[in-house]
């Protein structure tokens, strides 16, 4: 007797805990949908005081956004500076971090996470007067220079622990082969953190491709990356609703896919190691 | 390699037209430049930009519009015309806002020596054919540095068919009327009445009040005059009027959200730029009830009398330019007699003589507007910013203090302070 | 005549050169690029930050009349209190919400990794986009918010449009996007906590609230910290969702200094004003991260 009402009240809290659990991730997702169902919907649909849940979908607003808006060659632009400045910061960036698990460098660490915590826009004012001094304004030169900024500390700080992890012994081994410092890096640590390194490239190629404040000033006609035209869309006379979810989703999906693609490495690139994956 | 053919091809046409003598302007003289125009989202642009091609099998050039929201606009302009952009060739401006900064900077590029050189300006411009008050504003002490493309004043749009049902009769004559009209028409559906509010924007709107409760941007010494008795009067007014019989929200009123509340059917009346009618009137905008009863009428009198400001936006060259000649070729080609009175039929208030005379127009637009702009154009104001260089940080000021106002703060002191403000900004650019 | 090195020699020499200077030769490209790219500016801040200087006239020396400007200036001080306002709502909010959702998720589910998955989703999609659709959302006519009031019979608000509800609603749309941050860092650090302390505390008749202030909360203590560091040195610069939303309106009621500064520079064009502002903002930011460091360090 006890026991039953025992377990009904066991599952009952079990159903609650479900329910709030729904309820967390409805609320996560809801703005999500809502930018999906906007980019479906006409704009009669989208302007309608009252919600329309149910509407026959329509494909016209992405057809709009890519045919009206060069949308494609923003998101080469973006493309461009995404992968020249994640390639950049990998090159710079993991010899970098290696030295700093290797000789224990703590005080470049810190000057690395300093260079993270300071405001980017602290950066553009020079950084806005000197590219224009040079003519720089508007190319890729200069936004991938700025971009690096954004994705080189995250690839150093990510990759500290990962080359902390390689066992110093397999390096010595190499050294009594007679390898080179340089040798053993690429043969013997590489390797071993390559699921680091991946990830690391990813994550920074996900913040190159989110960042809006360096494109927003130093970019123009022929380097607009997507962020940027985005924003062009709103208060745009008659703010076109489906155009704008239709662009919100093209501009967040491969970022989504990407995520898929190393969520367990994520939580740590965020959390600059705090937690690790 | 373009450059070098080109070169080839700039030298035949000199030697063309040399022995040509201005039989026929050279159209082509500029083929295969490009040139690259950054535009406002503005009913002008809307009413442009599907011409485009036209220009370009005329002429072998080939023109990109950038075209942005306003705010964004000014943003982008001011970044691209500072850094020096070779690439940038020309953009939409108004001389009352930017001017001073614009000339004192040497951003813009004067045209007199394209103008007088028969070979780069076609003999049908007709420089004549400008309003004065418009082509004026694009004179400096050094000459001519733009063209009008059209000459704007704020009207009153107003539903006919809402003050019949309200009792009321014709337009409101004065602020008195127009607040008196705006109380009966007010209702929780339908405002009485809306206009801009959204700080700096609404600047440019808040202006014809001022004027009209006598008041001005300086004072003799150059000083702010916005401390003064009219304009916290015409603050006030302009506050009380909002604050009671306007929407929700009226300080995060643009005047797209202005101009979507009337065409939604959602404001009795609304005071906003006479441009603007091409929204009224589109059927993918407004409603039928809307188009077929929307009725113009100018600024209603103040204790100052009937002010209006009068806004010129044109055309200009970029200083920096790599073509400048194939821009203005544009220029010359988008401002064209035709192509005005276009723009005109269209809803653009035209800076041409000629277009307002055009017989088409004269029958389909509708009377009450022409009559409006007509008044409007000749009571017209031409300073509707202060003629100062910081001018975005100046209109910044006072559009705090016009959100001060709308929140039902004091408006003495906010206006004190916005004139304190504004003195100092000025200051540092002396 | 002497004969020319031997080419392997002199790859021998070269990587034994190499070798010997790896310590600072492997970090060097990285060193100067944050020495040319962020230890540049911040110097250069400092010396533009003593001009007058509106952008597109030559700049004039004024000392430190910019920063003296900064202090007798309303909307400087405005901007300080509107981050601080944002901070300091968002942040704890975040790490109270964070706390509730990684203690409710601590447990054996269908779909785990699913649901891991989903949650990083709202901190990395692109904040412009994100911005975007918040927006329309906040809409006071046709926003799907304002919908969902009056459906359980609550008043329409303005949201975004009314100065007293903008930060609010600001802090709504950052608390959406990085509770799931703090939700993951605590919930890393829940699932470190041995499964014995709680049977042990089981046996000595203490409750699941007792359990929760004397177990977990001291053990998961550092993460909560790390978690407040993060948290609110990103809070105190955030900018993307701000300025795409409302530009620091209506009027100047959400202009934080982040934005005002990027407003002076970009907009007014007064780059030795924005300087000035930006040193601050930047000396707040350090200053703050220090502080809350020490808070970790001091009393672990």
């Amino acid at each position: 007797m006890k026991s039953d009402a025992a377990r009904r009240a066991r599952r009952l809290r079990q159903l609650g805990i479900y329910l709030l659990m729904a309820m967390v991730l409805v609320v996560m997702l809801f703005p999500f949908y809502w930018m999906v169902l906007t980019s479906l919907r006409s704009q009669v649909d989208n302007t309608s005081p009252v919600p329309v849940w149910l509407f026959e979908p329509t494909l016209e607003n992405y057809r709009n956004v890519i045919r009206g808006n060069d949308f494609l060659e923003f998101t080469w632009n973006s493309l461009v500076i995404a992968a020249l400045s994640t390639g950049i910061g990998l090159v710079f960036g993991l010899p970098a971090a290696y030295s700093i698990a290797r000789f224990k460098q703590n005080g470049l660490a810190l000057a690395i996470l300093v260079a993270r915590l300071t405001p980017y826009i602290t950066y553009l004012v020079p950084w806005y007067l000197a590219f224009r001094a040079l003519g720089l304004i508007d190319t890729y030169l200069a936004l991938t220079m700025t971009h690096l900024i954004v994705g080189m500390p995250l690839i150093i700080w990510i990759m500290i622990s990962f080359f902390e992890d390689v066992p110093v012994e397999l390096e010595e081994a190499a050294y009594v082969d007679g390898a080179s410092r340089l040798g053993t890096f690429f043969r013997v640590v590489l390797p071993l953190s390559a699921p680091g390194t991946v990830a690391a490239a990813i994550l920074a190629f996900i913040f190159s491709w989110n960042q809006f404040l360096f494109s927003l000033v130093l970019s123009g006609p022929n380097t607009k990356p997507v962020p940027v035209a985005v924003f062009n869309f709103i208060s745009y006379g008659q703010i076109d609703f489906g155009g704008l979810g239709a662009a919100a989703v093209l501009i967040t999906l491969p970022v989504v896919l990407l995520t898929l693609m190393i969520q367990r490495w994520i939580v740590s690139g965020l959390t600059m190691g705090a937690v690790k994956g | 390699m373009r450059r070098v053919v080109s070169g080839f091809v700039l030298v035949a046409v000199v030697v063309a037209t040399g022995l040509a003598t201005a039989q026929e302007f050279d159209w082509q003289r500029f083929q295969g430049d490009d040139v690259r125009f950054l535009m406002n989202r503005h009913p002008f642009t809307d009413f442009l930009e599907p011409l485009v091609p036209e220009f370009e099998e005329l002429t072998g050039i080939d023109v990109t519009l950038e075209i942005f929201p306003e705010d964004q606009f000014r943003q982008r302009r001011l970044l691209e015309v500072s850094s020096g952009a070779a690439t940038l060739d020309g953009y939409m401006v108004m001389p009352g806002q930017v001017g001073a900064q614009y000339l004192g900077a040497d951003w813009i590029r004067h045209v007199d020596d394209f103008v007088e050189d028969p070979s780069l300006t076609s003999p049908e411009l007709d420089l004549e054919d400008f309003f004065d008050g418009a082509l004026s504003t694009f004179q400096s002490n050094d000459g001519l540095f733009g063209l009008p493309l059209q000459i704007e004043s704020s009207l009153l749009f107003y539903r006919e068919d809402l003050f019949e049902e309200a009792g009321l009769e014709g337009p409101p004559e004065t602020l008195e009327e127009l607040r008196q009209y705006a109380e009966a028409l007010h209702s929780d559906q339908v405002a009485g009445f809306a206009m801009r509010g959204r700080g700096a924007a609404a600047t440019s709107q808040i202006v014809n009040l001022l004027y009209s409760f006598g008041g001005q941007w300086q004072n003799d010494d150059g000083s702010s005059a916005l401390a003064s008795e009219e304009s916290q009067q015409s603050l006030s007014y302009y506050a009380d009027l909002l604050r009671n019989y306007g929407p929700p929200g009226p300080a995060n009123l643009h005047w797209n959200e202005v101009m979507s509340l009337y065409a939604q059917g959602q404001a009795a009346m609304v005071f906003d730029a006479n441009v603007f009618r091409s929204i009224v009137e589109d059927p993918e905008q407004a409603t039928d009830v809307v188009r077929e009863n929307t009725r113009y009428a100018p600024l209603p009198e103040g204790p100052g009398g009937s002010l209006p400001a009068v806004l010129v936006w044109g055309l200009s060259v970029n200083q920096a330019s790599d073509s400048p000649e194939a821009a203005w070729y544009f220029i010359q080609w988008a401002l064209s007699k035709e192509n005005q009175r276009q723009a005109l039929l269209s809803g653009v208030p035209a800076a041409r003589e000629s277009s307002w005379q055009d017989e088409e127009f004269q029958a389909t637009a509708p009377e009450s507007w022409i009559q409006a702009s007509r008044e409007s154009f000749n009571r017209g104001q031409p300073d509707w910013n202060p003629p100062v260089v910081p001018v975005a940080e100046v209109r910044d000021a006072y559009g705090q203090a016009i959100v001060a106002a709308l929140q039902g703060q004091d408006i003495e002191r906010a206006l004190d302070r916005a004139a304190q403000e504004i003195d100092r900004i000025v200051s540092r650019t002396q | 005549m002497r004969l020319p090195a031997s080419p392997i020699k002199m790859l021998k020499r070269s990587s034994d050169f190499f070798d010997r200077n790896a310590q600072w030769l492997f970090p060097l490209p990285a060193v100067l690029a944050i020495v040319v790219l962020i230890l540049g500016p911040v110097l250069a801040n400092f010396a533009i930050s003593l001009h007058g200087w509106f952008i597109g006239r030559p700049p004039t020396y004024i000392g430190l009349q910019n920063f003296s400007d900064a202090f007798t200036d309303r909307r400087f001080w405005n901007g300080v209190l509107n981050t601080f306002y944002f901070t300091m709502v968002a942040v704890p909010t975040q790490l109270l919400l964070g706390l509730a959702v990684a203690v409710l998720f601590n447990r054996e589910f269908p779909g785990k990794g699913f649901v891991r998955t989903i949650i990083l989703l709202p901190m990395v999609a692109t904040p412009v986009a994100i911005a975007l659709i918040w927006a329309l959302m906040f809409n006071p006519s046709l926003g799907v918010l304002n919908y969902f009031l009056e459906s359980v019979g609550l008043p329409r608000s303005l949201w975004v449009a009314d100065a007293s509800l903008a930060i609010p609603a600001l802090v709504m749309v950052d608390v959406w996007q990085w509770t799931p941050m703090v939700a993951l860092i605590l919930l890393a650090a829940l699932q470190g906590i041995p499964g014995e302390f709680y049977e042990a505390a089981r046996i000595d008749g203490a409750t699941g609230w007792q359990a929760f202030r004397f177990i977990t909360l001291p053990t998961i203590r550092s993460a909560i910290i790390v978690a407040l560091i993060l948290r609110s040195i990103d809070a105190l610069k955030t900018f993307d969702i701000i300025y795409v939303i409302t530009s620091g309106g209506p009027g100047i009621a959400s202009e934080t200094l982040n934005v005002f500064a990027f407003k002076a520079g970009f907009e007014f064009f007064r780059a030795g004003y924005a300087a000035a502002l930006l040193i601050f903002l930047m000396f707040l930011v350090l200053g703050i991260a220090i502080l809350l460091n020490l808070l970790r360090t001091g009393r672990r």
